[in-house]
């Protein structure tokens, strides 16, 4: 997916300033603080808003959403995966979840973030190209640590996730920084998740440290 | 469980509409049922079963509406009444009913009057939704009732108007409150295709509602642009609504008390809605005529009855917090 120069205005405020980022198949990651954008820059995909400026090409194929906040509608869960009448295999990512005893259980009764997992599973299974909206939020840290894990296996869908999130971002493939509408720097995760970078992006002093072969983020 | 209600409904409504044949003004014995004759066969032939009719598909159109609002809306307690569509109806055909002070034949009404209704019914339905739409669920209702409140007003003042000039124009309890007495077969007909419309459109329609209700943004990547989509149903809605209530004035509640139901037992996604609420809506509209057309030996306003049943189903949505659920 090829995203040039776009600029987006909503009322008076200028959410992207000539935007131009490039998501490959694999998992990519917007990486940026709360208001920088990132979701405006997801609708964008959707074509739910319309850049005033600039031009977004995306690979052929299915477009799915897994939104942040949505209406936890009284329907059984079965009912939400055919929402939108996709005519999808759903089976392979209820089991990567393990949600498939929730078929028949009310989407209204799920805690929020087996709600969220639905959603998740639903946008997996219909998309070629697949948006996420902070969908770490409201995952305990088991699901947390499923969800990058299952995204990062996924290598023949576009998917896009957007977070403020830095661990999930080791796991990209192509992580993008956004900061104040703008993109800051994009590439390989090791290459874009600097300590400099990541202070600049937050402005807070964040450290790179390693423990156990693995790579934390401290502020 | 979904063989066993539709079984237990169509039953019901078989029986409503046996009951409805025999309950009315005039009571008409099973056995005239079975071979008309003299005078039933008038009643039943030109008055009693085109009413029944009616009576039943209004039932079924006004719970198919009340439920798609509902989903799109995203809100329990929408129904054609509550959000205005029917008083702006109202006003619409008593509004035609005016236009006889310019000469026009009064046969023009059958085709004129439905159609400023529906133009009325689409107008307050928009206004409805451009003061709620972005102040939440009740936001909603409360924009629903206020320009309810404006158009019977209007209803209510030109009927006071007008009915010196003209004693032939219904009253002003007939146009708010909805009587379902007299429907010819001629009026049938437009009612029977809409119903049909509105019904096929609905079930066909089930998954893609249900997508709209959950979420904006999963709908645009699924190519369906949830704006456009809310307005080509509020347009069927206002039309459907707006000929309904040319007929027989405004009956409200059903779309609320009908999914209400629906919901508890079947679940509340659209593709039970719409048909089981197509089925149960039919009975309780001809249940709830029988009551008010007669059987107490005078002629009661339907709504008068309906918002009766309505009253404790809208408490309860209020107090468990359903209308709540914010998005």
């Amino acid at each position: 997916m090829l995203i040039s120069a776009i600029s987006v205005k909503l009322g008076d405020r200028l959410v992207l300033r000539e935007v131009n980022v490039e998501f490959v198949r694999g998992l990519n990651v917007i990486l940026g603080p709360n208001g920088s954008g990132k979701t405006t820059l997801l609708r964008c995909i959707i074509e739910m808003l319309k850049p005033q400026t600039g031009k977004i090409e995306v690979e052929a194929g299915e477009k799915s959403y897994a939104p942040a906040e949505y209406f936890g509608a009284e329907m059984s869960v079965l009912d939400v995966l055919l929402s939108g009448d996709s005519r999808r295999e759903y089976t392979p990512y209820l089991e990567l979840f393990s949600l498939q005893s929730f078929l028949e259980r009310n989407f209204s009764s799920l805690s929020t973030g087996e709600k969220r997992m639905v959603l998740i599973a639903k946008a997996l299974a219909e998309g070629d190209v697949v948006l996420m909206d902070e969908p770490t939020s409201g995952l305990d840290l088991k699901n947390q640590v499923k969800l990058r894990e299952v995204l990062g296996t996924i290598k023949h869908k576009v998917i896009v996730v957007s977070t403020h999130d830095v661990s999930f971002a080791q796991a990209a493939d192509r992580v993008a920084l956004l900061k104040c509408g703008r993109v800051i720097a994009q590439g390989e995760a090791e290459r874009v998740l600097t300590e400099d970078l990541l202070t600049q992006l937050y402005e807070v002093r964040v450290r790179r440290v390693h423990v156990d072969g693995k790579t934390l983020f401290l502020t | 469980m979904k063989k066993t209600w539709t079984l237990l409904l169509s039953v019901l409504l078989f029986f409503s509409i046996l009951a409805a044949l025999i309950f009315g003004e005039v009571y008409v014995p099973p056995s005239a049922l079975l071979h008309p004759h003299g005078v039933y066969s008038v009643i039943l032939e030109r008055i009693r079963i085109p009413t029944v009719l009616a009576a039943a598909a209004i039932g079924t159109s006004l719970a198919v509406c009340g439920a798609v609002m509902q989903m799109l809306l995203r809100n329990p307690l929408m129904d054609p009444y509550v959000s205005g569509t029917a008083s702006g109806g109202a006003f619409g055909a008593v509004l035609s009913y005016f236009l006889l002070a310019f000469n026009l034949p009064f046969a023009y009404l059958v085709y004129v009057s439905p159609l400023i209704a529906f133009a009325f019914a689409l107008l307050s339905t928009l206004i409805t939704i451009a003061v709620g739409r972005r102040t939440g669920v009740y936001g909603l209702v409360v924009g629903g009732v206020v320009v309810a409140f404006i158009f019977s007003s209007a209803v209510t003042i030109l009927t006071t108007l007008i009915s010196t000039r003209f004693p032939f124009v219904p009253s002003v309890t007939f146009w708010l409150q909805g009587q379902i007495v007299v429907v010819g077969w001629r009026s049938d007909l437009g009612l029977f295709a809409l119903t049909a419309i509105l019904v096929l459109l609905g079930v066909k329609q089930a998954r893609r509602i249900d997508l709209v209700a959950i979420s904006d943004e999963m709908s645009y990547a699924r190519g369906i642009n949830p704006n456009t989509y809310r307005y080509m149903w509020v347009v069927l809605v206002s039309l459907v609504s707006g000929y309904i209530v040319s007929l027989v004035g405004i009956v409200g509640f059903v779309g609320i008390i009908v999914p209400h139901i629906v919901r508890r037992i079947l679940g509340g996604s659209t593709t039970a809605l719409v048909p089981y609420s197509a089925l149960l809506g039919s009975p309780l509209l001809l249940l709830a005529n029988i009551l008010s057309s007669g059987i107490f030996g005078t002629v009661i306003p339907v709504t008068a009855i309906t918002s009766l049943v309505a009253a404790p189903i809208i408490v309860y949505v209020m107090v468990r917090g359903i209308a709540d659920k914010r998005y």
